[in-house]
């Protein structure tokens, strides 16, 4: 018995492209930025080229996935980011409290080795959105599990 | 909601990658299609319709209508 088979389509062979095109981008973001700093030279520009075409690149990707993998993305977002977010709340709310508050330096906590004010930038930013990434990610891989 | 999609496949002699490219969706979403695990949209439901040439209901089966019959 013969298979039959059918060559990639064309949305899969676009999908690949912008993802290999976006995985390259971010490479180059990540060796221009570690040039950046260990060659002082100033590359500012030739960075921020490279993070703005790895977004770039990363929506063209997306545009290009079909109804089951926008799906996945849709779902992840509602539930993984907004479990994400519920928990950033959570940790602000905490953070206000009296005893464990910004006033004692709550977020600077999170991160005791970097001094004071990158700290807490660092930290204010991981807060709100770190969280949602991960919930994301779980849940990304829970659709996919599910239905693999 | 059920469907003849891995008959349907079998018949033709197609794997799922072969029924992928030709609805334009990756492996994983025929997989999941198939499964019963995702339900298509009617835009998806009518190309897979087209691709075996028959109507939407000869490929596809709610849950009320596989229970009417499971009761006849």
């Amino acid at each position: 018995m013969s298979v039959i088979t059918q060559p990639a389509s064309s949305r899969t062979r676009r999908k690949h492209f912008y993802m290999a095109a976006c995985a390259v981008s971010l490479a180059a973001y990540a060796v221009l930025v570690l040039a950046d700093r260990l060659l002082a030279a100033d590359l500012t520009w030739l960075v921020i080229g490279a993070a703005f075409a790895a977004i770039a690149f990363g929506f063209a990707w997306i545009s290009a996935l079909d109804e089951v993998a926008t799906q996945a993305q849709y779902v992840a977002w509602y539930w993984g980011g907004s479990a994400g977010l519920a928990l950033s709340m959570l940790i602000l709310l905490a953070l206000l409290l009296p005893g464990f508050g910004v006033a004692h330096g709550g977020l600077h906590i999170v991160i005791p080795g970097l001094p004071g004010e990158s700290a807490a930038f660092f930290a204010g930013y991981a807060l709100a959105t770190l969280p949602a990434v991960v919930g994301f990610l779980i849940w990304w891989a829970i659709y996919w599990l599910r239905r693999s | 909601m059920k469907n003849r999609l891995r008959i349907l496949r079998a018949e033709r002699n197609w794997s799922q990658a072969d029924l992928a490219a030709r609805l334009d969706v990756s492996r994983q979403s025929v997989n999941a299609i198939e499964t019963g695990k995702y339900d298509p949209s009617l835009p998806l439901a009518f190309k897979i319709a087209r691709v075996f040439d028959l109507s939407i209901e000869a490929i596809f089966q709610d849950d009320d209508s596989v229970a009417a019959q499971a009761a006849e």
